[in-house]
């Protein structure tokens, strides 16, 4: 009887695949739906918004019997990998057969559930990207060090920021025991609160190298040049927050790292970053991001720095946050991109320097002059005649003198790109001083566009005082032709058609300036609070908002 | 001029640059040369063929696809499904005739018609549940008790974590 009843579900079943065979979509032969997985699977990975780790293949694998056996039938389907599920992990593992694996994990996997097997599988992962909580940081090694990765030509493996949360747990540094000595095609390698044995020769043909913080062991500069000697090919490098160990004396090999397209260095000293660009034989056009907590003896710097993009700098910004922090940057072009922090993959920002004031106890302290800013431009360009465009980001009410400073800087300014800034010292400044007919003081006299974000509009005097220099300049043949308004607060209709009658080009977004909701003090102090595990490669603790203190 | 002949026996002339974008076709005109007799194309439809010129006439002059273009795979690059606003603008047919299309740019060998036609089925599948996608194509379930059984544990596998 149950073997009758079984029978006749087979029967119905067969019937409703004859059925589905009849249908326009399974027109499509085999090779061609698989393409439409491999879309589907692609588009899937690369959706930020999607939330669902569940492999867009494991879908399509669940609709019918057909579509299931042509998912299973393609192992290129299965080979990207970031589910944190062990079963579906397992699956991946099995149907992806033996094709090379890209593992990601945004989120710390479970190790001994899903690293674990995945790991076991070394020697075909191509690339390897994942986070790991400080406690299971020793076996991860030990399992990465158990077998060679022949494939493997990307490996970025994160540890979360040391807080008053973190367990106490000594890592075991990442040396040449990794992938037992053996990975050829490795070309980047990203490590963050992760340590290194910088006598490792296992990096020796990467392109690319991140070390972030590293932990607690002091890097001796030899060590450091050492290192870079077995990385000619090398052409990014990024160092953050690493502990130099005054040697004392100055290591007399110099290294030439001749394919370095970009270099970033964390928080050196000043004598430090001044014998590292002495000891380094560079292209001279390598971008360079330098975070200092010191401007003394910038000019040594700068002597030793490479300088190729000099001549041929179009834009400067000058960003001013935490009442104690700047970031200064140079572009080769006149328009800056929106990001306002360093990026390697910029290829028009050549040199950004951020700088940390601090007192002799290592606190923070106030930013000692704004006009600072055009001081670094001094020392950094020597000559500042090609720079056409000025942004300026949170310097709050900046005086007369500041504004006077930067036009004896960057005389041939033609756009001031003004975000966050209170209007009355630049009023001030572009206003024209005629005391005496033969010597009238005129300011930016090349200024043509000027563009306010974020800039707050809250009484007419303002306006009335905007109208009368856009008068008086045109009067004296300096005129500015253009004016921007984007994000701006407590704008109005009536005022922008009060510019226009005096402004040749007046743009207006009609938005209107947000404020951000999250504060990343108090996002900091909850994190803190519920001992959540906080990483350095989150894009809202990005090094330039402020880090929290190790 | 190329003549070509649809499987219900209509012929289109068509200019041999517009043309051209078929593979298949570029590849026979350069092995039989200059000539004035038609090309049978026996697997395809009037009414496709139709489609599938317009597409071609939108896209002359247009480099082709190379071969290795799939192999320059990188995570910064656009998604795959981007389609541009007049290609969707032209896929949005019914699902006989996309169907239709995607088999006569496989035929035609039209990498880049074939393409639009995989991505505009993957973005009918995507986000979708199987059960949602089913509906959409008129899939019936056709899995075996034991399939299903697997399935069901799958899902309470991922449910348990």
């Amino acid at each position: 009887m149950a073997r009758s009843a079984a029978a006749k579900q087979e029967s119905k079943r067969v019937l409703r695949s004859r059925r589905n065979e009849l249908l326009p979509i399974f027109r499509l032969p085999t090779e061609i739906l698989v393409m439409v997985f491999k879309n589907v699977e692609e588009d899937h990975r690369l959706d930020e918004s999607a939330h669902s780790d569940v492999p867009a293949c494991v879908v399509v694998s669940r609709v019918c019997k057909y579509w299931r056996s042509v998912a299973y039938a393609c192992p290129a389907l299965w080979t990207h990998i970031r589910s944190t599920n062990p079963h579906l992990v397992a699956i991946m593992l099995e149907k992806s057969r033996n094709f090379p694996l890209v593992v990601m994990y945004k989120t710390p996997a479970p190790p001994r559930h899903c690293l674990k097997p995945i790991l076991s599988h070394l020697p075909r992962i191509e690339s390897l990207k994942f986070r790991a909580l400080e406690i299971h940081a020793n076996d991860i090694i030990q399992w990465l060090s158990s077998q060679p990765a022949p494939l493997l030509e990307t490996f970025e493996f994160s540890t979360p920021i040391v807080t008053q949360n973190s367990a106490d747990v000594d890592i075991t540094p990442i040396s040449s025991v990794i992938f037992q000595g053996q990975a050829p095609r490795l070309r980047s390698v990203h490590l963050t609160v992760v340590p290194i044995d910088w006598t490792a020769d296992i990096f020796s043909g990467i392109r690319s190298l991140s070390i972030m913080e590293p932990g607690p062991e002091y890097l001796t500069l030899s060590q450091f040049l050492s290192a870079l000697t077995r990385m000619p090919a090398l052409e990014h490098l990024s160092l953050e927050r690493i502990l130099f160990l005054d040697e004392g004396t100055m290591p007399y090999s110099t290294v030439s790292l001749p394919q370095l397209k970009s270099m970033a260095l964390g928080n050196p000293t000043l004598p430090e970053a001044i014998t590292v660009f002495r000891q380094l034989v560079l292209p001279a056009d390598v971008k360079i991001s330098l975070c200092l907590d010191s401007l003394r003896d910038i000019y040594d710097l700068f002597e030793v720095m490479p300088g190729g993009f000099r001549s041929i700098i179009k834009s400067m910004r000058a960003i001013c946050f935490n009442g104690y922090c700047l970031c200064v940057q140079f572009s080769t072009s006149p328009t800056m991109n929106p990001a306002d922090f360093w990026n390697a993959s910029d290829d028009d920002i050549r040199l950004s320097l951020h700088i940390v004031f601090k007192d002799d106890d290592g606190m923070p302290m106030a930013i000692p002059e704004l006009s600072i800013v055009f001081d670094i431009c001094q020392a950094a360009m020597q000559d500042m005649d090609g720079i056409q465009s000025l942004y300026l980001v949170g310097f709050g009410s900046p005086n007369r003198e500041f504004w006077r400073a930067g036009s004896a800087c960057l005389p041939n300014v033609e756009a001031i790109h003004l975000e966050g800034i209170w209007l009355e010292g630049i009023i001030a400044a572009l206003g024209i001083v005629n005391d005496d007919e033969h010597d009238i003081d005129i300011l930016y006299p090349s200024l043509r566009v000027l563009e306010l974000k974020a800039t707050l509009f809250d009484y007419e005097t303002l306006l009335n005082s905007l109208q009368a220099i856009w008068h008086m300049r045109a009067n004296h043949g300096v005129g500015i032709d253009t004016l921007r308004l984007t994000e701006c607060r407590r704008l109005l209709n009536y005022w922008v058609r009060r510019f226009r009658e005096v402004i040749e080009t007046v743009d207006w977004d009609e938005c209107h300036w947000q404020e951000h909701k999250e504060d990343s003090d108090e996002r900091l102090a909850e994190i803190l609070e519920t001992g959540r595990p906080l990483w350095y490669d989150d894009a809202a603790n990005d090094r330039n908002k402020g880090w929290p203190e190790s | 001029m190329v003549h070509l002949v649809t499987s219900d026996n209509v012929e289109f002339v068509v200019e041999k640059e517009v043309v051209e974008r078929s593979v298949l076709i570029k590849n026979m005109l350069e092995d039989v040369g200059e000539s004035d007799q038609s090309i049978p194309l026996a697997n395809v439809s009037s009414a496709v063929l139709r489609k599938v010129i317009e597409y071609c006439e939108h896209h002359r002059g247009e480099p082709l696809p190379s071969g290795d273009a799939d192999q320059n795979q990188d995570e910064t690059r656009k998604r795959t499904t981007d389609i541009s606003e007049w290609d969707q603008k032209f896929i949005t047919v019914d699902q006989e005739m996309l169907f239709e299309i995607i088999l006569a740019a496989n035929y035609l060998d039209i990498k880049s018609l074939l393409d639009v036609g995989c991505k505009t089925v993957a973005n009918m599948i995507k986000g979708k549940t199987p059960d949602e996608i089913r509906r959409l194509f008129n899939i019936v379930n056709d899995f075996t008790p034991e399939e299903e059984a697997q399935i069901k544990k799958e899902n309470e596998w991922a449910e348990d974590r």
